[in-house]
């Protein structure tokens, strides 16, 4: 597979082709990460749209010394803040009800992939949107340490202390979303 | 050794970043602490657990980005059309290359005319050279289907202009063709498919078979490409089995709107 950065670079040439590439390969990816960190589906939607007419606007700003995705993600993160901005509206995650958990789900191996989806949405909802916004991007954008740590203008140490904590609150508030439906 | 030490350790494996093995200190570690095995085991449930399918972003989104790359790509060529050249611009200009090779084009023609009557003209119908033609149309048809068969889809694209140099004439070359645009997974590339059919005559044979693509298509904008494939150079008897198939299913609204455009200027 062709390497991502060697695809922009392309398009910076004016083979636009390969930015369908590019976006056939990220899109699903940036959504969830979108809707992950507090944004409604359909807005999520207009983030994925907005973020690509920018890749494409900026096409010419992509110098390669970062990798495409995190590039990419930090296009993402100027798009929600601009978003935000215009609108004035606040985030919000999609309503509670959509995803009302099924108390009568035994939570043991058995819950559904869907269900635990769920909890970890609603675990993740509950941590604070830094920590919230790490893990989304090492899970969901499989950006390395470096490049989070890039993004947030941080070091590397710093990120990870980050992360571990953000692994502790998630963990916390997954027990007890998990005691919860139990009751 | 610390929490955080074991935590980098396994999302790094689990993002595949990271090869290095569960350490005999590591594991000492875990067990000594029993909440960083939970910790250990919530992370990898929550990097393992896939988001439902339905959560996917709608179908307008690829649709929009297309439209833009398209629109994108049209400003390109208009841009390249209309620069405006100042006096300066275009006294430089013929002085550029491509404005030399002109000049030294006409010179040489010139030259020749003047001496054609002592050069010895090679016989088109020369069978030695039909055939070298025939065998490097064959070899260009080879190249193509090799990239044509690539996993990259850029790689794909580039096969796709590559065939329509090699020329199309090539009846297996035509049907890995087809094939990419029933069943390709890129959108780019089957647009690119249809780009390269409609630059050049399609045949009576490939009709059905792009009647019945366009009539089964979901991709409202691949549809609405092969509409305009068909109905710019398809057949009289092609446009009108295309047109009474389409009357028979539940179209896309845009694709809806496009075919009401097209039969619109048709009747001016």
């Amino acid at each position: 597979m062709t390497d991502e950065k060697e695809l922009m670079l392309s398009v910076q040439k004016g083979n636009l082709d390969d930015l369908a590439v590019l976006f056939e390969n990220n899109h699903v990816q940036l959504y969830h990460y979108f809707l992950r960190t507090g944004n409604s589906r359909a807005v999520s939607d207009d983030l994925v749209q907005e973020t690509f007419v920018k890749v494409l606007a900026y096409r010419s700003s992509f110098n390669g010394t970062a990798s495409f995705r995190s590039w990419l993600y930090g296009i993402a993160r100027n798009t929600t803040a601009d978003y935000y901005r215009k609108t004035k509206h606040s985030r919000q995650y999609e309503d509670i009800d959509e995803h009302e958990v099924d108390a009568n789900i035994c939570l043991t191996e058995q819950i559904a992939g869907e269900q635990q989806q769920v909890l970890f949405d609603k675990s993740l909802a509950s941590i604070p949107s830094d920590q919230r916004e790490i893990l989304i991007l090492s899970r969901y954008a499989q950006l390395n340490y470096q490049e989070i740590a890039d993004m947030n203008g941080c070091n590397l140490n710093t990120l990870k202390a980050r992360m571990c904590k953000a692994v502790t609150n998630l963990q916390i508030a997954y027990r007890r979303l998990s005691k919860e439906i139990k009751q | 050794m610390k929490h955080q030490d074991v935590i980098n350790w396994k999302i790094n494996q689990l993002n595949q970043t990271c090869e290095q093995p569960l350490t005999a200190e590591m594991n000492d570690y875990i067990t000594a602490h029993p909440e960083l095995a939970e910790e250990l085991s919530l992370i990898e449930q929550f990097w393992q657990t896939e988001p439902p399918l339905s959560e996917r972003p709608a179908a307008s989104v690829r649709t929009h980005f297309y439209t833009m790359l398209a629109d994108e790509k049209q400003n390109l060529k208009l841009k390249q059309k209309n620069r405006i050249n100042t006096w300066f611009d275009t006294v430089i200009d013929w002085f550029t290359l491509p404005r030399l090779a002109q000049s030294f084009a006409l010179l040489a023609v010139f030259t020749l005319g003047l001496s054609i009557n002592d050069v010895e003209v090679i016989d088109p119908q020369d069978s030695s050279i039909a055939a070298l033609q025939q065998e490097v149309a064959s070899l260009s048809s080879l190249v193509a289907m090799s990239m044509l068969n690539r996993s990259s889809a850029s790689e794909r694209l580039s096969g796709v202009s590559f065939s329509l140099k090699a020329g199309l004439a090539d009846p297996n070359l035509t049907s890995t063709l087809l094939a990419l645009l029933e069943n390709d997974g890129s959108t780019a590339v089957r647009l690119a498919v249809i780009n390269a059919f409609a630059q050049s005559k399609i045949e009576s044979r490939i009709e059905d078979n792009l009647i019945s693509l366009t009539v089964n298509e979901k991709n409202p904008l691949v549809q609405i490409a092969l509409c305009r494939l068909l109905f710019s150079t398809g057949s009289q008897n092609a446009q009108s089995t295309l047109n009474s198939r389409l009357n028979t299913i539940n179209l896309n609204q845009d694709v809806s709107q496009y075919l009401l455009q097209i039969n619109a200027k048709n009747r001016i």
